[in-house]
């Protein structure tokens, strides 16, 4: 009898901290939306008032006026989607390759490949402007996306997810008639989904992110990302918190839709790959 | 037509020998069960007929043609997985559709294939399931009517009753013969069950550590087995064996051991001769003694196993232990001394260092 | 065009070769067996994905070891100059502040992290109502920009902003945490373990769900209480995962640039100046590219040298 109640009283504080936890975490989030639709006096008001009384949508067309925010936007859909594709093709293809084949120094490539993760573009920044410069590639898509198109981590999780795949299905299929790529493209990607789920969650994340590259690679206006706008704006007008926020719920927008869109693939790609050996 | 030949062929995974110097003709409509206990070669001789493990040494011919260096695809054989290698993102009916639009049949031939097959195996109203939301024994039809509907020349089954349970693997194997009946192709079977080698095969291939022991009918291989090995492989329970000591007596022939002494007709003795007084194993199966006073064999029983249609007997014999089948209306007590005749005809002895059959 | 830097580019006979390579693997499957093919077929498929590595990773790589001996000011010819980058780099106080900024900010935010998104897993994994959703509201934040997330915080670290509004209710004065020395490191790192508690809760998830129940069930009637399991059942299954989210943790925390520039600009007084902070301001700002080249060297070799000394403790634990 004690006993139960202690139990239900130790679940009923673990919930607590659970749900204080997401507070935490969400926290400022909601603070952000909140601060978005007030006016730039009112953010400081105390005590806060999640809810303004009144509603300041004006915060976002005069946000989105402060710089080209448009072609930000659409450079940064450029790059997200662009680098995205790239991981899931390059990335899914050599998973495809390491997982489910046997060639000389296999084993080699995929050390080589992992071993990458220890060279972030922000260590080797500077070589790598060197080499997209001399590809004349400075200051065009082509040199913001180029480098970022294949990431080690995408070929791990889709090398991970195609192991178990079994060796029977691809069999299968070469007895049916399949050719080398019609079995990678008919049996193997409809069979990884959550992991290509994944994989496309983060690289959209990581991408639509991306502020260093085009920060060092994209110097012309036209060919600036959205963080970059932001950053920018954010530098001209410190003070203006009530409209940066309201461009940074306009950046969150994206991602969470994709994050929304893939969500339960993401999870099941990450628990499938199940990190084995 | 589907006439395989198998030439010396010879499999080795770096040092492993997998398959070693394999010759078998399988004719044209035979069924041909490879049998033998795990890790024999059973699978990747299968395998190398299908043209997915790479030849080491050897050839493989169909009707004459080498397949050697044949793609899997060009080959015209299909195939059943032990695991059925359905496609789990496939309905049933793109299932067994996918490999005619691989070689570009047309749609019409497609359907008209597809539901035909359907109908040989009673899968029509599962056309439009997908393969996660079926029951064994379902996934395991669907896997053979993926094989049917390309009408291969050649048929090869990887152990496709092993996922199914006990009553479920009787039934479809009486089906599978049937179907083998209707259809009439060349048909190459793995399995480890002797049970369903004796009942399904034309013919069945004893393997051993990559090697063939014995190619025959069922009940020849039964009966007269090539050695000591497939002896004791083929039949359940297992045949007993005793070492003994040859002994000539009177002109007869007898082998002799601690706690039985059986007496050999003179026509079955051939083999032993110029073996007076050396040592060979006797081998005597289960169901081949009776029980009699004036039986050669004599022993303590140890353990009773009524099965409802018979008894099986385990005795100790001069130490060594020995199975009996009896009939169901002996009565019989644990540690009572009995005594058993040998079938003469059904007797017979091994060499003890080789393992080949003298009688 | 940086010619001088380059090595030859690839030649056209080399072009010439791997493109009769391709054509016949291709083609392949026709006259050659199989199983050649598939040798080649295994490797055509990881090749985009190795050459782009060569072009983008192990080419700049060797580049930053070459450039690291030269003085260039991506203007004028480089020069060699042996080791001078290096000494300089030895000399620059700037570089030492820098160099230990980044150690600090790699532990501070990746230790805390490894308890904190282990605990969260332990929570999600739990059976309670509404777990669905409470999943999904932590992980909601994996999807958040970086940007957002500079930008968000440095209006919550404002002296009127929400953090100080916060600690004021609990008598805790006003602080402009970002241009305080003491202060601003400890700020960012905060962030850092804010922002990357999420994704490595998500893959402790997974992998505490590849933990097959029986494991625990076992435990149970062995008699084990919830912390016995704890330590004999979930870590030593674990460890791979933790192994992973160790690495992955360092690497990412190493990597922080965004932060530091647009909420501190490394200061106040260098004391948030990680070191990609110190190899951008170095390169770009600056222009000593040599140097700057120097400095990924020194970042590259601490990081190797970390992740083989983990590697090698982590196998060592697995293997007990
Ligand atoms: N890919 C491989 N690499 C190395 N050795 C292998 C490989 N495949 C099979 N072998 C070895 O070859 C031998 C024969 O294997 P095979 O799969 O043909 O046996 P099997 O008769 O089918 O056995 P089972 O009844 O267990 O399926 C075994 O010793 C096995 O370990
Ligand atoms: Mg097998």
């Amino acid at each position: 009898m004690r006993r139960k109640t202690m139990l239900r009283l130790g679940g009923a504080l673990i919930s607590l901290l659970t749900v204080g936890g997401v507070v935490v975490m969400l926290l400022p989030y909601f603070w952000m939306v909140s601060s978005s639709i007030k006016t730039g006096i009112e953010v400081f008001d105390l005590p806060i008032k999640w809810i303004p009384d009144e509603i300041q949508w004006v915060n976002y067309p005069n946000a989105l006026s402060k710089g080209a925010f448009g072609v930000y936007f659409y450079n940064s859909f450029v790059v997200a989607f662009a680098v995205m594709a790239g991981n899931l093709v390059f990335c899914t293809l050599a998973g495809y390759g390491l997982a489910k084949f046997r060639f000389r120094h296999r084993e080699l490539c995929f050390r080589l490949i992992l071993s990458t993760l220890m060279l972030p573009l922000e260590i080797v920044l500077v070589p790598t402007f060197l080499v997209v410069r001399e590809l004349g590639l400075v200051n065009t898509y082509g040199g913001l996306i180029a480098p970022l198109a294949v990431d080690a981590f995408g070929v791990f999780l889709m090398r991970q997810s195609i192991r178990d795949i079994p060796d029977s299905l691809i069999e299968a299929a070469r007895m049916d008639g399949c050719s080398e790529f019609g079995i990678f493209w008919r049996i193997i990607l409809p069979n990884c989904k959550p992991a290509l789920g994944a994989l496309a969650l983060l690289a959209f994340r990581d991408n639509w992110d991306q502020f260093l590259w085009p920060f060092i690679v994209a110097t012309t206006d036209d060919l600036k990302t959205f963080p970059l706008g932001l950053a920018q704006m954010e530098g001209i007008d410190s003070a203006a918190y009530h409209e940066i926020m309201a461009l940074a719920v306009l950046g969150m927008i994206p991602a969470a839709f994709i994050f929304l869109f893939f969500q339960r693939a993401f999870v099941r790609g990450i628990t499938l790959t199940g990190l084995k050996e | 037509m589907g006439e395989v030949l198998l030439e010396d062929l010879t499999k080795d995974f770096g040092e492993v020998v997998a398959v070693k110097e394999v010759n078998l003709t399988i004719h044209d409509g035979e069924f041909v069960v490879l049998l033998g206990p795990s890790g024999c070669g059973k699978t990747t001789t299968l395998r190398m007929i299908a043209g997915l493990e790479e030849i080491t040494s050897g050839r493989i011919l169909l009707d004459g043609r080498v397949l050697n260096d044949v793609h899997p695809r060009d080959r015209d054989i299909a195939m059943v997985f032990q695991n059925y290698a359905l496609y789990p993102h496939m309905s049933v009916y793109k299932n067994m559709a996918f490999g005619l639009k691989m070689r570009k049949v047309d749609k019409g031939e497609i359907d008209r294939r597809v539901k035909s097959a359907a109908g040989i195996l009673g899968i029509e109203t599962l056309l439009g399931r997908y393969p996660g939301k079926l029951s064994g024994g379902q996934r395991q039809r669907v896997a053979l009517g993926r094989a049917i509907v390309r009408d291969p020349r050649v048929f090869l089954f990887d152990e496709p009753l092993s996922n199914l349970d006990a009553k479920l693997r009787v039934q479809t194997r009486v089906e599978l013969l049937k179907l083998h009946q209707h259809l009439a192709a060349t048909s190459v079977y793995v399995t480890h069950d002797q049970v369903e080698a004796m009942t399904m095969g034309d013919r069945i291939v004893v393997m051993h550590e990559g090697v063939i022991q014995q190619v025959g009918p069922p009940m020849e291989v039964y009966q007269n087995p090539a050695n000591q090995f497939v002896a004791g492989f083929i039949g359940s329970p297992a045949m007993n064996f005793l070492s003994a000591t040859v002994r000539a007596e009177e002109g007869r022939i007898f082998l002799e051991g601690a706690g039985f002494r059986v007496p050999l007709p003179a026509e079955r003795s051939g083999g032993l001769e110029g073996r007076e007084g050396g040592e060979v194993v006797f081998g005597i199966r289960p169901e081949d003694m009776r029980l009699d006073a004036e039986g050669g064999i004599d022993g303590t029983v140890e353990i009773i196993e009524p099965v409802g249609s018979d008894i099986f007997l385990d005795l100790s014999v001069g130490g060594a232990s020995l199975t009996a089948r009896v009939e169901s209306s002996v009565r019989m007590s644990q540690g009572e001394r009995v005594r058993l005749r040998p079938d003469p005809a059904r007797v017979h002895a091994f060499d003890p260092a080789t393992g080949a059959t003298l009688i | 065009m940086g010619r001088e830097i380059g090595a030859g580019r690839a030649s056209p006979s080399m072009i010439r070769r791997s493109a009769s390579l391709l054509r016949r693997w291709v083609a392949g499957g026709g006259k050659r067996s199989l199983h050649s093919h598939l040798r080649w077929a295994g490797f055509f498929f990881v090749l985009p994905a190795l050459i782009h590595l060569v072009i983008f990773k192990f080419y700049p790589m060797l580049q930053a070891l070459r450039l690291s001996f030269f003085r260039y000011d991506l203007m004028s010819p480089p020069v060699f100059t042996g080791l001078e980058n290096y000494k300089l780099l030895w000399e620059n106080p700037l570089f030492h502040q820098s160099f230990w900024v980044s150690v600090k900010y790699m532990f501070g935010v990746s230790i805390p992290e490894w308890f904190f998104a282990l605990g969260l897993a332990l929570l999600l994994n739990r059976r309670m109502p509404g777990r669905a959703v409470i999943r999904l509201a932590y992980f909601f934040p994996i999807a958040m920009s970086q940007i957002v997330v500079a930008m968000v915080w440095k209006f919550m670290y404002h002296p009127f902003g929400l953090v100080n509004t916060i600690l004021e209710t609990f008598g805790v004065g006003r602080i402009n945490w970002l241009s305080m020395e003491e202060s601003a490191l400890p700020a960012l790192i905060a962030i850092g373990i804010w922002r990357g508690i999420p994704l490595f809760g998500v893959i402790y998830l997974a992998g505490l769900q590849a933990i097959p129940k029986e494991y625990h069930e076992a435990a149970i009637i062995d008699g084990a209480g919830v912390f016995q399991r704890f330590f004999y059942v979930t870590v030593p299954l674990l460890l791979p995962t933790i192994m992973f989210v160790m690495v992955l943790s360092l690497l990412s925390a190493v990597k922080v640039f965004l932060n530091p520039l647009v909420m501190t600009e490394g200061g106040p007084n260098g004391t948030t100046r990680v070191l990609p902070y110190f190899i951008y301001e170095t390169g770009f700002a600056f222009f000593r590219m040599g140097e700057a080249a120097a400095a990924s060297m020194v970042l590259f070799v601490f990081l190797f040298g970390l992740t083989l000394i983990q590697l090698r403790l982590l196998r060592r634990g697995g293997v007990e």
